[in-house]
């Protein structure tokens, strides 16, 4: 599972905040498409952890989208 | 003849910490990828060595989000982005009668291109009361130093925050010679931009700098365009901090090797860094007074010692300072401004300046030499 937020350096502070909840994760890039402004970085995680890892993105105002790896 | 002491620390210090030469190495040798725009292992490991850096800045001066730590390439080069980016078209700004052309200069292109005018506040006496006396209707901007670069003299923090607040004023600080050479807490601050170089009190290398910019100071125009890593697409600068002022590559070594000198300074502690260059100005000024033919101009004891012998011009006693191996500066300092205050237009003045690496026996040397000097007969 991976959660695309925008910028490599609020991808650190997303893999740092899931770290923190015991969360082990990888940084990736991805090409986002014309349609959403073009390369995103995205933080991969377990899929088991959705929940929890959206929910963390709500609380600390980051924004996010989601795609199914 | 090998250089033995360096006191041109208010230029760029010297020497750095090992820690510092260290991970400067190890930066370059083992990872330094281009950060923010791949996702290999290179790329993405300097990312997150300079997103540490950014906390390591924002801890340092407390100044909230590390997003809100921009890296430039030096002080100048924030300044500019601030100073281009915030001062409106047509107003008045106020700036101290010690300011560098870091300052003067961007302002000097202002008025030429948009009507922008400034006026000196006295940094002698109440300077609160002479910063108040010369707000005018037009005035929305405040531009000042911490301390002269000429001098050393300081410029409290809190005095500019609390007319800043009073006024609604824009307040941008140039931090050039105070970051990492005195307590500097921007969490008890009103400011807009504050400005400083990586490669002098920090200890970092040459080629990096920092523009913190207060929360809310997000949606300004952006300075420099490029790229950016992300939303290519994009015609314009990312919308959010930092990468809105960071376009093209960054300098991942220097931003590194600043990182590294915050934690060395974290480590001896900026109290004891403070005690110790208030001492070592405190000896320098003292004895250099008491040399029949030397006149000192510093007030203070900020780690900063602008000094003139006899009627010897301020390069001739540099340079003879010199082939003794002792490094300092004369000269305006690119500061004409101090000197039309102090009165060494014509000829300048030597100005030595301490860091936390230089001791007391830097002190016994300069103050040898220029004992020396001063009794020439010429």
């Amino acid at each position: 599972m991976r959660v695309n937020v925008g910028s490599v350096n609020t991808a650190i502070r997303v893999r740092k905040l899931l770290m923190r909840n015991g969360i082990s994760s990888d940084i990736l890039k991805s090409d986002g498409g014309r349609e959403r402004g073009g390369c995103t970085y995205g933080v991969t995680f377990d899929d088991v952890y959705y929940f929890d890892v959206v929910g963390m993105l709500r609380d600390a105002g980051i924004g996010y989208t989601v795609s199914n790896e | 003849m090998k250089h033995t002491v360096y006191l041109d620390n208010a230029a760029t210090s010297y020497p750095k910490p090992r820690e510092v030469i260290k991970a400067l190495n190890k930066c370059v040798r083992d990872y330094c990828g281009n950060p923010g725009r791949s996702s290999h292992y290179f790329s993405v490991r300097t990312a997150e060595e300079l997103y540490r850096v950014r906390e390591d800045v924002s801890s340092f001066f407390k100044s909230g989000v590390p997003e809100n730590v921009i890296f430039t390439e030096n002080a100048t080069y924030s300044l500019n982005t601030a100073i281009k980016t915030m001062v409106p078209a047509g107003c008045e700004v106020l700036i101290s009668d010690v300011e560098h052309n870091s300052v003067v200069r961007p302002l000097e292109r202002l008025r030429r291109e948009h009507g922008v005018t400034y006026k000196c506040f006295s940094t002698d006496g109440d300077i609160s009361e002479n910063i108040e006396k010369l707000i005018e209707k037009q005035t929305r901007c405040i531009i000042s130093t911490l301390q002269s670069n000429v001098t050393g003299d300081a410029i409290p923090l809190g005095v500019l925050s609390a007319v800043k607040r009073r006024y609604g004023l824009i307040l941008i600080i140039d931090a050039s010679q105070a970051a990492g050479h005195r307590r500097i807490d921007l969490s008890k601050a009103c400011y807009d931009a504050f400005c400083a170089p990586g490669h002098k009190g920090l200890l970092g290398i040459q080629g990096s700098g920092i523009l913190i910019l207060s929360d809310g100071n997000i949606c300004r125009e952006s300075f420099v365009e490029g790229g950016s890593g992300s939303e290519s697409y994009s015609k314009s600068m990312p919308a959010y901090l930092p990468d809105r002022y960071e376009a093209g590559t960054l300098p991942a070594p220097s931003i590194v090797s600043l990182g590294t000198g915050i934690r060395y300074i974290n480590g001896r502690g900026i109290a004891e860094i403070e005690n110790h260059l208030s001492a070592l100005t405190e000896a320098a000024k003292e004895r250099l007074t008491e040399i029949r033919g030397v006149t000192v101009y510093t007030k203070s004891a900020g780690g900063i010692l602008a000094f003139n012998v006899r009627d010897f011009p301020s390069s001739d006693v540099s340079g003879q300072l010199d082939r003794k191996g002792i490094c300092t500066r004369g000269g305006l300092h690119c500061s004409p401004s101090a000197h039309e205050k102090l009165g060494t237009v014509e000829r300048g003045c030597v100005r030595a300046s301490f860091s936390c690496m230089n001791t007391m026996y830097d002190v016994d040397k300069l103050v040898k030499e220029i004992r020396l000097i001063s009794e020439y007969s010429i």
